[in-house]
């Protein structure tokens, strides 16, 4: 009994523990296992926040998006690797900002029609989003 | 309503070239809080930021969600109680640096500055004066500053449970690099 009951006092306390494990220390959410909550295009993405930036802000921030768009630029600095969305013409895109080791920049190359998954952190002269995965076909 | 628009952002483009401004979109803004319960820190490297080399002309803007911590409840916290950042997404200064020569920007070399101007944080607007380092080198500028920013300064407000866990002074250092 006294054995029974130590067993169940351990695991609990395993449990709870786990628990606040879990809570205090969630590092890094792993976007790319989370589904995408809204799919578009990156230039449809930026002319919304372009046009009525208030409202853009009140349907994207802290969604997770996925978005479909031609790579302008690839730029790695400090820790960021930088995939830049935007059509040549085009005067502002979709700036996609990877952690290192979450994208292989030799598998992708500029011109090419990519789609990354990211949170929307907002606009300043481009859309911003943060913690992107590649998303593969 | 499409074109008004487009021109404004022509405008605005020929603007930028003709006054030959430097525009930075990777600055890292980073900052700490010092307490013996707790240190914080949180890097945003997103940073867009202006120069006018012709007339020290200065302007920083940055998203409060494009902070992040080392924890992402931290993160959240920051976000939803303190900056409110779906209410204030952004944070800015417009400023210029005062002791300078537009001459300096063409030679390689160090330059204490100073700048002053208005720091927008939190929907709230202080003037403030701080101390920086220009760095020319090979056509590059680096800009740097380090300051202090007080939160009660810009009503952010810290609840008492854990406002022995936050700095009454937070650190902020400052790092873009203009390329000309």
């Amino acid at each position: 009994m006294k054995k029974l009951s130590a067993i169940f006092i351990t695991t609990a306390l395993l449990v709870f523990a786990g628990g606040c494990l879990n809570v205090f220390r969630k590092t890094d959410p792993d976007v790319s296992k989370k589904s995408a909550e809204i799919r578009i295009g990156a230039r449809e993405l930026t002319e919304n926040f372009m046009f009525d930036e208030d409202s853009a802000n009140s349907r994207y921030l802290d969604k997770i998006i996925l978005v479909e768009g031609v790579v302008n630029s690839i730029a790695t600095k400090e820790e960021v690797i930088t995939v830049y969305l935007k059509n040549e013409e085009d005067i502002s895109g979709v700036q996609c900002n990877f952690n290192p080791g979450s994208i292989d920049i030799n598998s992708i190359s500029n011109g090419q029609q990519i789609k990354v998954k990211g949170v929307c952190s907002g606009f300043l002269l481009d859309v911003v989003l943060n913690r992107c995965t590649l998303e593969k076909e | 309503m499409k074109n008004n628009v487009i021109i404004l952002i022509l405008l605005f483009t020929f603007q930028l070239v003709s006054a030959q401004k430097l525009i930075c979109k990777d600055g890292h803004i980073w900052f700490y809080s010092h307490t013996p319960i707790e240190d914080i820190e949180a890097h945003n490297r997103q940073v867009v930021a202006v120069l006018d080399p012709s007339t020290g002309e200065l302007l920083f803007t940055l998203l409060i969600k494009s902070f992040e911590f080392k924890k992402e409840l931290m993160q959240e916290h920051f976000n939803e109680n303190y900056m409110e950042s779906d209410e204030y997404p952004k944070a800015g200064f417009k400023g210029t640096i005062e002791n300078f020569d537009p001459g300096d920007f063409k030679a390689d070399g160090k330059h204490e500055v100073n700048v002053s101007g208005e720091l927008t944080i939190h929907g709230v607007t202080k003037h403030v004066s701080v101390t920086g380092a220009l760095e020319i080198e090979g056509g590059t500028i680096k800009a740097k500053s380090d300051f202090v920013v007080k939160p009660s300064d810009y009503d952010i407000s810290i609840p008492d449970l854990v406002k022995d866990n936050i700095a009454k002074e937070i650190e902020v250092h400052v790092e873009v690099l203009f390329k000309q």
